[in-house]
């Protein structure tokens, strides 16, 4: 299982910050969304038009990176395989905090087009904590871009905590997620 | 003493505020190019205070979690060798440490460090990044030395206040005039060190991942980041002095950078990238031999 | 190629123990030699200090000693050590420069070479202590003959200590060629200084004819040493498969014997050649080519020794331009590096014999991540690197510092532009020998590698903190040169000037030593308060945990990056990395062979052919006799 305790233990409320800096830095990170460039399914061809020419994702301070190292917002665009799923949830730990999950389109909230498949999830919020839900099969990339509007003012307002949301119930998401990945097979320091 | 080195102090802060500055006026100029708005002028100090205060990060080890102070240092150390207004007691930094010989190895201190750290996170992508950027500075450094031998060589100075001082006396006395082919080596050596475009193979994002940092996150990051954008400003002052005559006051100073930032900066917006031997190829003939032409006619004549 | 020794004479070098009839032996052999060496120096008038006979004496002692190597390590230690008391002195010429520098870089490798020589053969101790006393007579020799006499004594006990190392037969043999071809025709240089056979020519021997040819001959032999180009094959093999304990003295000491040697010549043969300003031009070209393509050739080897071994020779490159110049502040970036030469490139293979020594292999692609092992060792070898290297606050900077300036006050601006991408293309090397050996993925076989033996963290805690001392105040080792150059060089200044402490100003540039430590030590305190201060939750990630698209690398070997490292730059240079010389010499070898392969027709080795040669030549005499021709 995994050996986290060190980090288990830690409440990242308990951290101390002044009031000011922190609405200062939840301005500074809604403004400043690093999304991973990892296209997980059918709904990341939504993203290319995006981030292009003519809807222009950076003015808003949206950039796509090429690792998980360094970026804040995970992007499930579509369906989501039990094969993904183990690799999202690789890609999701090795993020840094806080972090943010965005769940683009129908698949992911309630299964979707292949919501009877043996191979997909039905419900993300189970193995991830989402922050922002955005409906359609696929959205369109304004639609995509309300969603990031959406998840900048849940930024701004300080209501974004998936990421804590996640350290807090660790336990509960890792039984979810090992009843669906068969071969866990996972190492410890995942975490 | 103290004067000088509140100033520095003082000078490094606004030095990476302006480097800051202009990567983000660089963003909103390339994506003006591509025909859509862009982010904010700003948006680079916003990025690089998000990163700042991300509440977790990750540690390879040692070397690793030195890396980012390596990089800063090398980027604020190189700013504070170099003077930005000439023959002034609080704008010229730390100049009298050191000559432009010790600039130019000292410049590779930062660089050291990164590639420290960068090979310790035990990413292939890192280390394979690293020696593209280290075999692609062989390159660049040929056309450049061409162009700091030179001019060093023909005013028999190789300090920064002897070379600004043979250039004072107006317009046509700058290197960029009197040695016209030595500064197109310069300049297209200047490429090179700036990473950009046909010459941006080290961070790669479609290959490797962004290069050198790829593991890097958080607060390491942003140091990182802020290490090159100081970085950057130090090497424009060191073509302001090198090339087009040193800087008498702050604003001019500040005009002479702006123009340097823009030689890059328009160059990049258009090309698509070099393959790392296609680019050390390229350094070593067409900038080596429009300087050799100087280089010659300056050996002949002086010796 | 061809075969070298067979087996039955490779024994005389694998003797483990003494035995009581070779006990004997050895004694009546150290009686006779002590007493034939008296008598024959004598009646020629040759000089022969007391103490380099207590050295040879003391060599043959430790060979006696043969059953326990930590005796034989502490007899050569103390040997040493009481040489170096007895020869520090104060006037600094420049044969006591070199003799100290002899005898502090013997104790210093010596000291470190304890653990690692105990699977060596018996003879190890004893032929280097006979090195460093043929290199102590090389030093203290006051005339031609002495000066070769003692260093075919040095190229005869190193090519023996290489040997005796397992698979250096071939190395050892050719090093022993070369050096024999450098011997040869320093002989015959000497010889064309003084026609006299019973003269023995001194150092300032006024040439009566020919002075070039001999110049360029005796040169010969110390170009050979030091390993220029064309005149290096030897030098890769030769270092890298010698036994480790002694590469360091080999790079660090042996090589710069040839400096020694080469700043004789410059000093008192050159300058009888009419044209010497083109000959020496010839020669700062030659260290040029030397060192930019010894670095070449460095970036592409794949055992850490061989790097090693052509930085080493690449770096001897810089000295020998420092010495052509002639000039005294190119003779201050000579004699500079080659000390600091010593130190960082004796810190740098001492670092790797201790992690042979623990790791069990010295091939890059197989080695991998110690530093988590070996933090000290990691630690103790960046600094050298970064000497090495030549970056500001540490020592190796001044040398290029002196040089560049050299360079450019006397004008020779396209052999500065050749040093100066030879020190680029260090960087290249540099980075791989720190990433492949200490940095990125441990393997799993070195998970129970110990430290380095205690001996060698002394002497790498001792060198590192020379290089930075000497980098934060190059005074401490310009002072040095500073005297060797106004007492025996004959220069009124050393090029430089002080005009503070610390600040050292050229006619052209300046640079201030102290600051830039004081500088780089307190900004790297400040920005890492400020890094540390921030405190964001920083956990540490196991090896294995890189982003590496969401899956777990295997195994350690899938994700280390160390084999070929620079494929993408030999794509660039592989025209120049071609081994011309190399070819060279078998085309001659291939030649000479052909040619005596022609002989055999004559020379059949059967004692019929023989016997038949011997009638006909008799015959043939009787003939001519009787013919009257004779």
């Amino acid at each position: 299982m995994a050996d986290n305790k060190h980090f288990l233990n830690d409440k990242p409320e308990k951290l101390t910050y002044a009031r000011v800096w922190e609405k200062f830095d939840n301005w500074a990170r809604a403004n400043s969304l690093w999304v991973v460039a990892y296209g997980t399914g059918c709904g990341s061809i939504e993203i290319p038009p995006m981030v292009t020419s003519r809807f222009d994702a950076e003015r808003f301070g949206v950039n796509m990176v090429g690792t998980p190292r360094q970026a804040d917002v995970l992007i499930i665009s579509g369906y989501l395989a039990v094969k993904t799923l183990k690799r999202v949830i690789r890609v999701y730990e090795q993020m840094q905090s806080p972090k943010y999950v965005v769940a683009l389109g129908a698949c992911p909230i309630n299964g979707g087009m292949y919501f009877d498949s043996y191979n997909t999830i039905n419900l993300l919020d189970k193995y991830l904590p989402v922050d922002v839900w955005l409906t359609g099969c696929m959205p369109r990339p304004e639609a995509i871009l309300s969603a990031f509007a959406d998840l900048m003012k849940r930024i701004k307002e300080g209501r974004a905590d998936g990421w804590k949301k996640y350290i807090d119930n660790l336990g509960e998401y890792r039984k979810n997620q090992e009843k669906i990945i068969k071969n866990w097979k996972m190492p410890n320091y995942n975490w | 003493m103290f004067n000088k080195i509140l100033f520095a102090l003082i000078a490094a802060i606004v030095a990476l505020a302006y480097g800051l500055f202009l990567g983000g006026l660089s963003r909103k100029i390339m994506a003006r190019l591509h025909g859509r708005k862009g982010p904010t002028v700003f948006q680079n100090f916003i990025d690089v205070w998000k990163l700042f205060r991300k509440r977790t990060a990750i540690s390879h080890g040692v070397m690793f979690y030195l890396a980012p102070t390596f990089r800063f240092l090398g980027g604020v150390g190189t700013f504070l060798l170099v003077p930005i207004v000439f023959d002034s007691p609080y704008l010229s930094n730390f100049s009298f440490g050191g000559d432009l010989i010790v600039l130019i190895y000292f410049m590779v201190f930062g660089c050291l460090g990164m590639a420290l750290g960068a090979s310790e996170s035990g990413h292939p992508h890192s280390a394979i990044a690293v020696t593209r950027g280290l075999s692609q500075m062989a390159g660049y450094e040929l056309p450049f030395l061409i162009a700091v031998i030179g001019i060093a060589f023909a005013n028999h100075t190789i300090t920064f206040q002897g070379i600004i001082q043979a250039q004072q006396g107006g317009i046509l006395h700058w290197n960029l005039f009197q040695y016209p082919f030595l500064s197109i080596a310069a300049l297209i050596s200047m490429l090179g060190m700036y990473m950009s475009y046909p010459f941006a193979v080290v961070m790669a994002p479609q290959e490797i991942a962004v290069g050198p940092p790829t593991e890097f996150s958080s607060e390491f990051l942003s140091f990182m980041f802020s290490g090159r954008s100081i970085f950057a400003v130090a090497k424009y002052l060191v073509f302001m002095n090198l090339l087009l005559g040193g800087a008498t006051n702050l604003l001019e100073a500040f005009i002479k950078t702006f123009i340097l930032f823009l030689w890059p900066l328009f160059i990049t917006g258009v090309f698509p990238r070099f393959r790392l031997e296609q680019s050390v190829r390229f350094f070593w003939t067409y900038p080596v031999l429009i300087g050799l032409i100087d280089f010659i006619g300056i050996f002949i004549t002086r010796s | 190629m061809f075969t070298i020794s067979d087996s039955e004479s490779d024994k005389v070098f694998e003797i483990k123990g003494s035995t009581l009839p070779s006990l004997v032996n050895t004694i009546v052999m150290f009686f006779i030699s002590l007493i034939g060496g008296f008598f024959f120096f004598s009646k020629t008038g040759i000089y022969i200090p007391e103490t380099m006979l207590i050295l040879f004496a003391g060599s043959i002692l430790i060979f006696v000693l043969g059953f326990s190597r930590i005796l034989q390590w502490l007899v050569s230690l103390g040997l040493t050590g009481y040489a170096f008391y007895i020869y520090m002195g104060n006037s600094m010429s420049l044969s006591q420069f070199f003799l100290m520098m002899i005898l502090a870089g013997g104790i210093l490798f010596l000291f470190a070479s304890y653990p690692v020589s105990k699977k060596y053969s018996s003879m190890f101790y004893p032929l280097f202590l006979l090195t460093i006393f043929s290199m102590v007579g090389i030093s203290l020799s006051k005339d031609w003959i002495m000066l070769f006499i003692f260093w075919e004594l040095m190229s005869w006990f190193s090519y023996m200590i290489i040997n005796s190392s397992d698979n250096a037969k071939r190395a050892s043999w050719i090093y022993l060629i070369m050096s024999a071809i450098g011997g040869y025709a320093m002989l015959t240089g000497i010889k064309l200084l003084s026609p006299s056979v019973n003269l023995i020519p001194q150092f300032s021997a006024k040439a009566l004819s020919l002075p070039i040819l001999a110049s360029i001959l005796i040169f010969t032999a110390f170009l050979v040493k030091m390993a220029t180009a064309p005149l290096h094959i030897w030098a890769r093999d030769a270092y890298g498969d010698s036994p480790d304990a002694f590469t360091p003295a080999l790079s660090g000491i042996l090589s710069k014997m040839g400096v020694f040697g080469g700043i004789l010549t410059v000093l008192y043969l050159i300058p009888q050649i009419k044209s010497s300003s083109v000959i020496l031009y010839g020669l700062g070209w030659l260290g040029a080519i030397t060192a930019l393509f010894m670095t070449l050739f460095a970036v592409f080897q794949e055992d850490a020794k061989r790097v090693l071994a052509y930085s080493s020779v690449g770096q001897v490159g810089y000295i020998l331009i420092g010495i052509a110049l002639s000039t005294s502040l190119g003779y201050s970036a000579a004699l500079y590096h080659t000390v600091n030469h010593l130190i960082f490139k004796g810190l740098l293979f001492v670092a790797i014999a201790g992690v042979i020594y623990r790791a069990g292999t010295s091939s890059l692609p197989a080695l991998g991540g110690l530093i988590r092992k070996m933090p000290f060792t990691f630690f103790a070898f960046l600094l050298g690197i970064i000497a090495l290297a030549g970056i500001p606050p540490l020592s190796g900077f001044a040398g290029k510092w002196l040089l560049y300036t050299a360079l450019i006050e006397k004008g020779w601006i396209f052999i500065l532009l050749v040093a100066m991408m030879a020190s680029t293309i260090a960087f290249l090397y540099c980075f791989k020998l720190l990433h492949a050996i200490f940095l990125g993925q441990p393997k799993d076989k070195f998970k129970d590698v110990k430290k380095a033996p205690i001996t060698i963290n002394i002497v790498q805690l001792l060198l590192a903190i020379l290089t930075m001392a000497i980098g934060a105040k190059p005074g401490l080792l310009l002072d040095f040169t500073e005297k060797v150059i106004k007492i025996t060089l004959g220069f009124a200044t050393p090029g430089y000037t002080y005009a503070s402490t610390y600040k050292i100003v050229s006619s052209i540039g300046y640079w201030n030593a102290w600051f830039m430590m004081i500088f780089v030590g307190g900004a790297f305190v400040i920005i890492l308060a400020l890094f540390a201060i921030n405190n964001p939750k920083i956990r540490k990630v196991g090896q294995l945990d890189i982003g590496y698209s969401g899956e777990v690398p295997d195994s350690p070997e899938s994700v280390h990056f160390g084999y070929d490292m620079y494929a993408h730059f030999r794509r660039v240079v592989w025209f120049m990395i071609k081994p011309v010389a190399e070819g060279i010499y078998k085309g001659i070898y291939s030649t000479i062979n052909a040619g005596v392969d022609f002989l055999r027709r004559f020379y059949t080795g059967d004692i019929n052919t023989y016997a038949i040669w011997v009638i006909v030549s008799l015959i043939t005499i009787l003939y001519l006799l009787n013919k009257g021709v004779f």
